[in-house]
């Protein structure tokens, strides 16, 4: 818990099976995990207004700090977008 | 088109902290602001260029990801771009994140526009090993792509001959054609036939975008169809509806999510084959991450917050001070000279008490801002500012405000400096009305650059040992009324959700020295214009008020009366010296120093009983019935009252209210000296009045513009009303309080 950036590589997705681990909201993913956008979960103007910042089904990125009630952080291709949670919680994401 | 053979119009496109706007300043050297900040280009900015005898008027849209309708900043770049119609546009990408930037790209070409590509920070993505074909892209995006550094001006000259030439080719608007797939492309077909056919919005729009816009939903394009052609918008939105149920029954998704699915396939495609290679190396942490680690930790990340926006305040400070002084010696040295040249009379009196005076106070305090913007400069072109809105967006939702209001709040003046007028169009990053009202009427809250020098000088006279430390408290408390005040409206007059929070971090920069120049040489200059033609018309105006109608023959008669009494006392012979005494040259021989003493007694009370009966001076008598339960008397009423045309103001009219009082043969002794001597002042009631101050009414430039944001006069005359009564509230509360407890009395 001390600090976002603690954890890096830690044990992603702990107790679920590396292939078909689940989804789940971005908002409860654990910090310092690759993973992938499996859909949005949102309105369609989140859908669009996610699009145009590069967060659409497929893409891979890296959750820097978990939001944990504050903005989680995210790295995107090389961006650094931090999402509130109630964004983050409308981005299902599983384990890339 | 008019004109065309002299100027030719070229808009900047781009994404947000794509180095936009630093382009446009190495291209135009235009006095402008650049932030670090997405969205801090709210407004459109033009600068001009001359290349080949040519004349280009370049005008930089606001940084924004894609062209919907979602924020106002889309609206605006899209409405731009449509209704002006550019020659050429520049569209700047960052080369480190081109799948994202080419988002834009794609867009601007589905309408269309004639777009130059210029491919920036290349250097910084060549770091980051990423390779880029620049011939190959532009042969296959069928545009001009040219390589740039815009930090440095690198590829700038290429890249104006470049755009020029295509805004010379003036070729017609060849919309790009993208194919949707199977569930779209077919009901998208016949849509565009079916505005082709009645030519439908075509004067501004292509056939295809329109469709894809009804499929997007598009509220704005929606809206001028309807007024169009009902006929015609309510069967594309029967067909638009067909397939978004449609889409929803067997997929479960939205046409926009099909549409940007294949957006980004199309971009895909175009990078694929070695046109973009990325070495391996590129998924390591970069100094920017490695820095993001320490500063935005969510124990040592608020904490050096607060470290890094106190050592702003000492850096402001303690660089200021000594070109404070040379200042205000200066002044001092004027107003002697115009002491004794000008004759005694009202002229003596506009001259030394309405311009010296009032100039003086303001200008005093040009290199304490131009010290502060300075640093804020650098704080938002590092791009600290935007991890500063990241980190206390969790504080600022508990009182229903936004991450994005911190901006408001600090352009306001949360970091001591700054101007309400600025913040309050910088709420227009915010979406949801709710929140950004409420940032609206409490940013004035916060300490602008005007009530700062008022601060600086209460607080010189009254806490003179802890200086740096009182601002700060200062600045503390503002942050604090704002919030409080924030929540009350929030769940009183605009209760409702809270919007979510979306911010691009930039990465970390180091400033260029020239662009922190620009910046603060700009913020300061403004300061300066209001100092010199606005404050010094009010300066003047409030000099009227507070010199006219003056005292009638009866009164002036008993004044002279007690003069000729006081003189009856000494020898005639020496009652022609004494007269002259008050002129300022004479040496005042000893045995007389006492009728003096009296005869300048006086002097003072005539003064002051012909600024009390003075315009100004009978309004805030008339308000000191409210106003003697926080210990305002009529003059602080009245620099109140003159605040109220702008806050510089109320230094220069206490200023004159106080020298005003004075004969005059004294040696002029600074404001703050001369409060601080004064037996109706103490540390409490100048601790009031600086709350007082921070709290109350907007200057009228200030409502303008809320009145302008909100596009209603009401909030404009609410935020005049309810910041007063907040302010009285406050002061109450502290002076009634401070009383009780005998602090600071």
């Amino acid at each position: 818990m001390f600090g976002c950036f603690g954890k890096r590589g830690g044990r992603c997705w702990r107790g679920l099976n590396r292939p078909n681990c689940g989804v789940l909201p971005l908002s409860r993913a654990p910090q310092g995990c690759r993973i992938r956008v499996e859909g949005i979960d949102g309105g369609r103007q989140l859908c669009a207004r996610m699009a145009a910042l590069g967060i659409y089904p497929g893409v891979e990125m890296e959750l820097l700090c978990a939001s944990c009630g504050s903005p989680c952080l995210i790295k995107l291709r090389g961006s650094t977008l931090s999402l509130g949670a109630g964004v983050s919680e409308k981005i299902l994401v599983t384990a890339a | 088109m008019k004109g065309v053979s002299s100027e030719v119009l070229i808009a900047l496109a781009g994404n947000p902290n794509c180095g936009k706007t630093t382009l446009f300043n190495a291209i135009t050297g235009a006095r402008q602001h650049v932030g670090n900040y997405p969205g801090i280009t709210v407004e459109k900015k033009e600068g001009f260029y001359s290349l080949n005898g040519c004349q280009i008027r370049l005008v930089d849209l606001p940084g924004t990801y894609s062209l919907t309708a979602y924020s106002l900043e889309e609206l605006v770049a899209r409405d731009f771009l449509v209704q002006d119609r550019p020659r050429a546009v520049i569209n700047i990408v960052d080369a480190s994140n081109l799948e994202r930037n080419l988002y834009l790209t794609v867009q601007l070409l589905e309408l269309g526009l004639p777009v130059t590509l210029a491919l920036n920070m290349i250097d910084a993505a060549m770091n980051r090993g990423i390779e880029i074909d620049a011939a190959e892209l532009s042969r296959r995006l069928r545009v001009p792509v040219v390589p740039t550094v815009a930090r440095v001006g690198k590829g700038k000259e290429e890249l104006l001959e470049t755009v020029l030439s295509v805004a010379e080719e003036d070729r017609p608007w060849e919309p790009l054609h993208i194919s949707y797939g199977p569930d779209i492309d077919p009901v998208l077909d016949q849509m565009e036939a079916l505005i082709r056919k009645a030519q439908f919005l075509t004067e501004a729009f292509p056939a295809r975008w329109t469709a894809l816009k009804y499929l997007e939903g598009d509220e704005q394009v929606l809206t001028k169809g309807r007024e169009a052609d009902w006929a015609i918008s309510s069967r594309l939105e029967r067909l638009s509806d067909q397939v978004t149920v449609h889409l929803r029954k067997t997929l479960d998704t939205y046409p926009e999510a099909i549409i940007a699915d294949h957006r980004y396939g199309f971009i895909a495609a175009l990078l694929k084959g070695g046109v973009l290679k990325q070495n391996k190396k590129a998924d390591r942490l970069y100094l920017s991450d490695q820095l993001d680690r320490v500063l935005t930790n969510r124990f040592f990340g608020p904490v050096l917050m607060f470290i890094i926006l106190y050592a702003v305040y000492q850096f402001t400070f303690n660089y200021s001070r000594l070109p404070i002084e040379w200042i205000e010696k200066g002044f001092a040295s004027l107003s002697g000279f115009a002491e004794t040249v000008l004759p005694r009379g009202p002229l003596k009196s506009l001259v030394i008490s309405g311009i010296i005076d009032g100039v003086g106070s303001v200008v005093g305090f040009v290199p304490l801002i131009m010290f502060m913007f300075l640093a804020i400069a650098f704080l938002e072109d590092t791009g600290y500012l935007a991890r500063v809105a990241y980190m206390l967006d969790r504080v600022f939702r508990t009182f229903g405000l936004h991450g994005n209001s911190v901006m408001a709040y600090i352009v306001s003046g949360g970091i001591a400096g700054g101007c309400a007028v600025p913040g309050v169009m910088a709420t227009r990053t915010l979406r949801s009305s709710r929140e950004r009202l409420a940032t609206l009427l409490t940013a004035p809250f916060m300490n602008c650059g005007a009530k700062f020098p008022v601060f600086a000088m209460l607080i010189a006279a009254f806490f003179p040992a802890n200086h740096a430390l009182m601002m700060f408290c200062v600045t503390l408390l503002s942050w604090a009324s704002a919030l409080v005040v924030a929540k009350f409206i929030r769940s009183t007059l605009l209760r409702g959700p809270s919007t979510p929070f979306l911010l691009e971090l930039p990465p970390y920069r180091l400033p260029t020295f020239k662009g922190l120049l620009i910046h603060t040489w700009e913020r300061t200059w403004q300061y300066i214009q209001k100092a010199g033609t606005i404050i010094l018309a009010f300066s003047m105006l409030f000099w009227a008020l507070m010199a006219f109608p003056g005292l009638d023959e009866r009164e002036r008669g008993r004044f002279e009366e007690e003069r000729a009494a006081v003189l009856s006392q000494v020898e005639p012979g020496d009652r022609e010296l004494l007269r002259t005494i008050g002129e300022g040259e004479t040496e005042i021989p000893a045995e007389f120093s006492e009728a003096v003493e009296e005869l300048k007694e006086v002097d003072r009370r005539e003064a002051q009983a012909a600024l009390k009966r003075s315009y100004a001076g009978r309004l805030g008598t008339t308000l000191e019935a409210v106003t003697h339960w926080v210990g305002f008397d009529w003059r602080t009423n009245v620099a109140l009252l003159s605040g109220f045309a702008a806050k510089e103001i109320i230094i220069s009219t206490l200023g004159t209210a106080y020298s005003m009082g004075e004969t005059g043969d004294e040696e002029s002794v600074s404001l703050s000296r001369r409060l601080s001597g004064d037996s109706g002042w103490n540390p409490l009631k100048a601790f009031t009045l600086i709350v007082f101050i921070m709290l109350y009414a907007p200057c009228f430039a200030t409502v303008t513009c809320i009145i302008k944001e909100s596009g209603a006069w009401k909030w404009g005359l609410f935020s005049v009303v309810f910041n007063t009564l907040v302010a009285l509230l406050a002061s109450l509360l502290i002076y009634q309080g401070g009383l009780r407890l005998r602090l600071g009395v």
